[in-house]
C-alpha cells in the first residue's frame, strides 16, 4: 500500500477507544492526530491537512451527525464514523451525509483496517478511471462493457449503472438513497428499495454463482449494498 | 320558554299603520306569540274551546233549557277533561268559557249576559269554585302521573347508561358515552376535564367542539376539583357562572369535573331535579373512572411483580454468563502481563484468542440482552419494508461465517419464494440466533438443512440440524425467556435467542415451533404470513 503515513484525526472521547486506535493504525504506520470532543475535532481539521477522518457519533458536546454536517460544507476527506447504535437509521442518516463508512461498536481491528484502506484508495483515485477490473468482473465505461471472467455478459441499462455505482465505490457501502437518486435521479426512496432489491437480484443471478451466499454484491440491511473489494 | 316584549317593540309596529305589520303585531302579543311558538298548547286550547262550544250546541238542540242544574253539572265535563288531559291552563279556561255559555244561552234572558234572578250569580260563584277546583285537582294529578312518567324514563336511560359503562374499560369511550348522554338529555353542551398529574386534560363530544372550553371558568373549575362540590349556575356557588360544574367523586377520590351548559340556555338551573340526574351522571361516571383506575393500578403491580421474577432470573443467568467469560479474560490478559517474558509466542496467542472469544461471548450475551430490553420495553418497532427472504438469509449465513466452517449448509427452496414485507434487520437476527443454535448444539462437521417453502397464505422457514434434541415435554418451554432445556447445562447460553425470536415472530403475525426431527436433531419452523407486495410490473421498464 502506498498509503502508509498517512494522516488520520480520531475524534472520540472514550480514552479506551482512542488508545486502542491509536496504538493499532500507529502500528500500522499511519500518523494520528486525536481530538476528544466535536469542537476540538473540527479545530483539528481545519489546522491540518488530513487524509482522513475517524469520527464517533457519540460525542460529549454535540452529535457526532453535526460534526460530521460541518465538515462536509467543506472538506472532502473520507470519513468513516463509529457508533453504538444498532439503529440502522443514523447509520444511513451518516452516510447519507456523506459520510464513506461505518463501524458498529464493537468491531474488529481488521474490519476497520480494511475500511481505512477502501477510503484512502477511493480519495487518491481519479474519478474519470475508463475501466474498473475486481476480482475477475471488467468494467468498460467507454464502451459500456462488462465481462466476467472474461466472457461478455449482457446487462440491462439498469442493471449497467447499478454495477457501474457499486464498483466505482467498491468495498463502500452505498444506500438505497444514493443509488436510487443516481439511478433514477429524484423519487420517493422510501417507497422505491423494492425496485431496487429486484434489480440487484437480476443482477446478481447474472454475475454471482450462488445469490444466497454472494460473492461480489452483499446486502446491508436496512441500509443499502457493497461491492466487496478484497476478501477478508 | 318564556317571552315578554319590551313596549317600544308594541309602539314601533303599531307606528307603520299598514296590514303586514299588523299581522306581526298580533303575532307579538305575548299569548298569540306563545301559542304560535308551542304547536300543542295551541291545539289543547282549540279543542277546549272546541269540546265547550260542542256541548253548548247539543244542550241548546236537546233543549234542556230549563234544567239548569243539570247543565251546570254538564257544563263541568269538558273542566275535568280539559284539565285531565292537557293541563291547568286549559281546564281554568274551559271553566271561565262555561260559565260564560250558561249564562248566555241558558240563564234567561237568554241571549243575553243580563241575569234576572240574582239567586243565579251565587250559582256562577259555586260553579266557578268548584270547577276551577277541579281542574287544579285534575292537572295537578296529571303532573304527577308525568313526573312518574319521567322519572321512571330518567332511570331507565341512566340503567342503560350505567349498563354500557360497566362494558366498556376505555376511558375515551366511558366519556364520550357520558357526554353524549348528557348532550342529548338535556340539549345542551358538555366537557369533562379529568386531571391529570397537577393538569386538566379536557374532553369533548364529538358534536360540539371547544365552544364549552372558551366558557369555561378554570378558577371554578379548579374550585369545584378541589373542594369536590357542585357550583356554577343553578347551585350554591358561583351562581352567576355561565356553566355548571359538578365534580366526578367515587371513594374520596375526585378524578375530574363535568362542566354543563350553553349561554341563554338555563334549563338546568331552574329545574331542581335535572341538579340531581345530572348528580347521578357524575357518579356513575366517576365509579366508572375509578374502576379502569384501579384496572390500571392492579395491572401495573402485576408487571411489577413480573418484572421482580425476570429480574432474578436475569441475575442468575447473567451472573453465571458474564463472569465465566469475564474470568478468561482477565486471567488471561493478567498472565501475559505479568509473564510476557516467559511465555512462548504461541502460548501468548493462545491467551490472545483466549480474550478474543471471552469478549465476543460477552458481546453475543449483551447483544441479546439488548434485544429482550427493547421488546421488553416495547421499543420494538417494526421497520417492515419488501424484504427478499432469501436475500437475508444470506446475510445471515454471511454473519456466521465462522461457526459456519464445520457445519455445511444445505439450503433448498421452493422455486418461486414471494416478497415478504417484514423488518429486515430482525428477521436477520431470528435466522441467525436459529441457525447458531444449530450449530451450537449438534456436534462438528454436521450438516445444516435450511429449507424454505410456501404455501397460500404462508411462508414456512425451516432449520433442521443433527444434534441432540429438545426432550419432548419442554419443545414449548424452549421460547420462554431465560428457559434452557434440560439436556443443555453442559453448553453455556442464556436463554434469550429464541425468547427474541418468538417475540420478533409474533410481532409479525407468524409463529415459531420446535419439532424433533428423526432420528435425531432438531427442527425449527417458522411460518411467516404472506402479505400482499408489488407485482411484476417494474420489469417492463427496463427491457434492453
Amino acid at each position: 500500500m502506498n498509503q502508509t503515513g498517512a494522516k488520520i484525526l480520531i475524534i472520540d472521547d472514550e480514552p479506551a477507544i482512542q488508545k486502542l486506535l491509536r496504538l493499532t493504525l500507529k502500528a500500522h504506520g499511519y500518523q494520528i492526530i486525536e481530538a476528544s470532543s466535536g469542537e476540538k475535532g473540527m479545530m483539528n481539521a481545519g489546522m491540518n491537512r488530513l487524509d482522513l477522518i475517524i469520527l464517533d457519533l457519540g460525542l460529549p458536546d454535540m452529535s457526532g451527525l453535526e460534526v460530521l454536517k460541518n465538515l462536509r460544507e467543506w472538506t472532502q476527506v473520507p470519513i468513516i464514523v463509529l457508533t453504538v447504535q444498532e439503529d440502522e437509521r443514523d447509520k444511513v442518516t451518516a452516510l447519507d451525509l456523506g459520510a464513506d463508512d461505518y463501524m458498529v461498536k464493537p468491531f474488529g481491528m481488521n474490519e476497520l483496517l480494511a475500511r481505512i484502506r477502501v477510503a484512502l484508495r477511493h480519495a487518491s483515485q481519479t474519478v474519470d478511471e475508463p475501466v474498473i477490473e475486481l476480482k475477475g468482473i471488467r468494467i468498460d465505461f467507454v464502451q459500456r462493457k462488462v465481462e466476467l471472467h472474461g466472457k461478455t455478459i449482457k446487462l440491462t441499462p439498469i442493471e449497467y449503472d447499478l454495477l457501474k455505482i457499486l464498483m466505482q465505490n467498491a468495498g463502500k457501502v452505498v444506500t438505497h438513497k444514493q443509488l436510487l437518486t443516481q439511478i433514477w435521479g429524484n423519487v420517493d426512496y422510501n417507497n422505491s428499495t423494492h425496485y431496487l432489491r429486484v434489480y440487484i437480484g437480476h443482477l446478481r443471478k447474472k454475475i454471482e454463482t450462488d445469490s444466497t451466499q454472494p460473492l461480489y454484491i452483499v446486502t446491508e440491511p436496512g441500509i443499502g449494498y457493497r461491492f466487496v473489494a478484497e476478501q477478508d | 320558554m318564556k317571552s315578554f316584549s319590551p313596549k317600544w317593540q308594541i309602539l314601533d309596529s303599531t307606528h307603520k299603520g299598514n296590514r303586514k305589520s299588523y299581522i306581526a303585531f298580533i303575532k307579538k302579543i305575548p299569548i298569540i306569540r306563545y301559542l304560535i311558538s308551542n304547536k300543542n298548547r295551541l291545539t289543547a286550547y282549540t279543542v277546549t274551546i272546541g269540546m265547550n262550544g260542542v256541548l253548548t250546541l247539543l244542550l241548546f238542540i236537546i233543549g234542556f233549557t230549563y234544567d239548569r242544574v243539570n247543565i251546570a253539572m254538564l257544563y263541568l265535563l269538558p273542566v275535568l277533561i280539559a284539565s285531565v288531559t292537557y293541563g291547568l291552563g286549559p281546564g281554568i279556561l274551559s271553566a271561565c268559557l262555561g260559565l260564560l255559555l250558561f249564562d248566555f244561552f241558558f240563564i234567561p234572558p237568554i241571549f243575553s249576559y243580563s241575569v234576572s234572578d240574582l239567586r243565579f250569580l251565587v250559582s256562577f260563584a259555586v260553579f266557578l269554585t268548584v270547577a276551577i277546583l277541579t281542574a287544579s285537582l285534575a292537572s295537578q294529578m296529571r303532573r304527577r302521573a308525568e313526573e312518574a312518567k319521567r322519572r321512571e324514563a330518567i332511570a331507565n336511560t341512566l340503567y342503560s347508561l350505567s349498563r354500557q359503562l360497566a362494558a366498556n374499560s376505555q376511558i375515551e369511550a366511558i366519556i364520550n358515552l357520558i357526554l353524549q348522554f348528557v348532550e342529548n338529555a338535556f340539549d345542551t353542551q358538555a366537557m369533562i376535564a379529568l386531571s391529570q398529574e397537577k393538569e386538566f386534560k379536557y374532553y369533548f363530544s364529538t358534536t360540539h367542539d371547544q365552544q364549552v372550553m372558551a366558557k369555561t371558568d378554570q378558577y371554578i373549575l379548579k374550585w369545584v376539583f378541589r373542594h369536590g362540590q357542585t357550583a356554577g349556575l343553578g347551585s350554591k356557588t358561583y351562581q352567576s357562572a355561565a356553566l355548571l360544574y359538578i365534580p366526578l367523586k367515587a371513594d374520596e377520590n375526585n378524578y375530574g369535573v363535568l362542566c354543563i351548559g350553553e349561554p341563554g340556555n338555563y334549563t338546568i338551573s331552574t329545574h331542581r331535579d335535572h341538579i340531581e340526574i345530572l348528580h347521578a351522571i357524575a357518579g356513575l361516571a366517576a365509579i366508572s373512572l375509578a374502576r379502569i383506575h384501579y384496572e390500571e393500578q392492579a395491572q401495573l403491580a402485576h408487571l411489577a411483580a413480573e418484572s421482580e421474577r425476570l429480574r432474578t432470573a436475569l441475575i442468575n443467568s447473567i451472573s453465571h454468563e458474564l463472569k465465566t467469560p469475564l474470568t478468561t479474560i482477565i486471567g488471561a490478559s493478567g498472565g501475559l502481563i505479568d509473564s510476557f517474558d516467559k511465555l512462548s509466542i504461541e502460548d501468548s496467542l493462545e491467551l490472545i484468542s483466549t480474550i478474543r472469544e471471552g469478549a465476543m461471548r460477552m458481546n453475543r450475551l449483551v447483544s441479546n440482552l439488548i434485544g429482550m430490553m427493547r421488546i421488553e420495553s416495547g421499543m420494538m418497532q417494526l421497520k417492515r419494508r419488501e424484504t427478499d427472504i432469501l436475500d437475508i438469509l444470506g446475510v445471515a449465513l454471511a454473519d456466521l461465517k465462522e461457526i459456519l466452517q464445520t457445519h455445511p449448509v444445505h439450503i433448498s427452496t421452493d422455486g418461486d419464494i414471494p416478497e415478504m414485507y417484514l423488518d429486515e434487520l430482525l428477521l436477520e437476527q431470528v435466522l441467525v440466533n436459529i441457525i447458531s443454535n444449530a450449530a451450537k448444539y449438534s456436534e462438528q462437521d454436521s450438516p445444516i438443512d435450511i429449507s424454505i417453502q410456501k404455501d397460500v397464505q404462508h411462508l414456512h422457514i425451516e432449520v433442521r440440524d443433527y444434534g441432540i434434541g429438545i426432550p419432548d415435554d419442554e419443545k414449548h418451554l424452549i421460547f420462554n425467556k431465560f428457559y434452557r432445556a434440560s439436556n443443555t447445562t453442559h453448553i453455556s447460553g442464556t436463554g434469550l435467542g429464541l425468547a427474541i425470536c418468538h417475540s420478533v415472530i409474533e410481532a409479525h403475525g407468524g409463529k415459531i415451533r420446535a419439532e424433533n426431527a428423526f432420528p435425531r436433531g432438531t427442527r425449527i419452523i417458522v411460518q411467516l404470513p404472506i402479505q400482499s407486495v408489488h407485482s411484476q410490473k417494474i420489469r417492463k421498464d427496463d427491457k434492453n
